[in-house]
């Protein structure tokens, strides 16, 4: 039937050609990663890459301005020898780590108690809606008067960026526990901060991760742009650094290592608190 | 716990970890063999030629500062002056620095 009609021809050739897809790509493709999970983490970026390759070897543009693949892995090699990765990686690292730490230890309570607390959701909702509005980078002119080129500074955006996600959605968790919960949890003997612990908390905690991931990705880009602006150390200073070196290379390798590690952070540790927490719970469901 | 180490990722990652403290116990462990013992401990301050495997660049340089003042650099070392001899192996702990001797007298 395939070669009956004036575009049977086409179509049947089409299908041999999906049919060969099928068998010699997609199946081993599905198996490979059903064996290795990892694979589908890679795969994706391999097009990408080989686009870049191929544009970079074409010259198209002049190669001081777009380095290839190779160039930037040998770079990557190159500042690790050099102790320079490293240190300013771990400088960045450090400094997330801490200003999402302190982001989450006033931001949970803060949600909590905004959440929770008719007088103090009036009283700092207002507050919390205008302090959001005023994005971090913002606070860098009168944070460098204040504080300096510090880690005080750079700490303080970070935690500013953290802290409002966290505190909205964890707002927004609380808020959205239906109020017959709390009812039945007090009729069973429970005192207010076991309704907090075993109620509030564990139905937020959907939100307050969200919060968190959506939080830390803010941070995340509020680091690298104070790093820029403030750094004598860290992904963005190394980054701009090389910008006054007129170094493509090492700006694209900051870019790549700051992908790959928030991918990272994201995949291997903000994803699976969810899992293990609300997804658990059966309080979000995978589609 | 167990979930973690029944997962892949969190093989990975704790596999990871371990290599990371493996390597930084290392580091404290190869620290003391770089030190040159002719360097005077006895001393409150001492002057160093820390020698790398490469040129340094502004990086070491700053990094160095947090020691004592740095001099100078020559092809593949860097002068730092006053360092507290407790820090002896805090320097050498950076795997990028081959060896700590002392800075001759008359440099």
């Amino acid at each position: 039937m395939s070669g009956a009609g004036p575009g049977g021809g086409t179509a049947g050739a089409m299908g041999g050609l999906l049919r060969l897809w099928n068998v010699r790509v997609w199946g081993p493709y599905m198996r490979a990663t059903a064996r290795w999970p990892g694979l589908r983490s890679i795969v994706p970026f391999l097009p990408l890459v080989a686009l870049w390759w191929a544009v970079a070897e074409a010259e198209v543009f002049p190669r001081v301005f777009f380095p290839g693949p190779a160039e930037v892995v040998a770079s990557f090699f190159t500042l690790t020898y050099k102790g320079i990765l490293p240190e300013y990686l771990a400088d960045s690292v450090t400094r997330l780590a801490v200003g999402a730490a302190v982001g989450v230890a006033i931001g949970i309570p803060l949600g909590l108690l905004v959440g929770l607390n008719r007088t103090a959701h009036k009283a700092l909702w207002p507050v919390l809606l205008f302090f959001q509005a005023i994005g971090d980078i913002a606070w860098l002119p009168i944070l460098l008067i204040w504080f300096g080129f510090g880690l005080t500074t750079m700490t303080f955006v970070i935690v500013y960026t953290v802290l409002f996600p966290i505190v909205l959605n964890t707002v927004l968790g609380v808020r959205s526990i239906p109020l017959d919960l709390h009812r039945a949890a007090r009729s069973l003997g429970a005192s207010p901060a076991r309704v907090v612990w075993e109620v509030v908390l564990p139905g937020s905690l959907p939100n307050i991760v969200t919060g968190l991931r959506n939080g830390l990705g803010y941070g995340w880009r509020a680091l690298i742009a104070a790093e820029i602006i403030v750094g004598t150390s860290g992904i963005g200073f190394l980054m701009f650094d090389a910008r006054r070196a007129g170094s493509v290379v090492e700006i694209l390798l900051g870019m790549i290592v700051l992908g790959v590690l928030w991918y990272i952070v994201d995949a291997w540790v903000l994803a699976p608190i969810e899992r293990a927490t609300g997804q658990r719970w059966g309080m979000v469901q995978r589609q | 716990m167990r979930a973690i180490l029944r997962s892949t990722q969190g093989r990975i990652v704790i596999g990871a970890i371990v290599l990371y403290l493996l390597w930084q116990a290392w580091l404290s462990i190869a620290a003391p063999g770089k030190v040159s013992p002719e360097i005077d401990r006895a001393r409150p301050r001492v002057n160093l030629l820390v020698v790398l495997p490469f040129r340094p660049e502004r990086f070491h340089v700053l990094m160095f500062q947090k020691f004592g003042r740095v001099s100078g650099t020559t092809d593949d070392s860097v002068e730092v002056r006053g360092v507290d001899p407790a820090r002896l192996n805090a320097i050498a702990r950076y795997y990028w620095v081959s060896r700590v001797d002392p800075l001759p007298p008359d440099q």
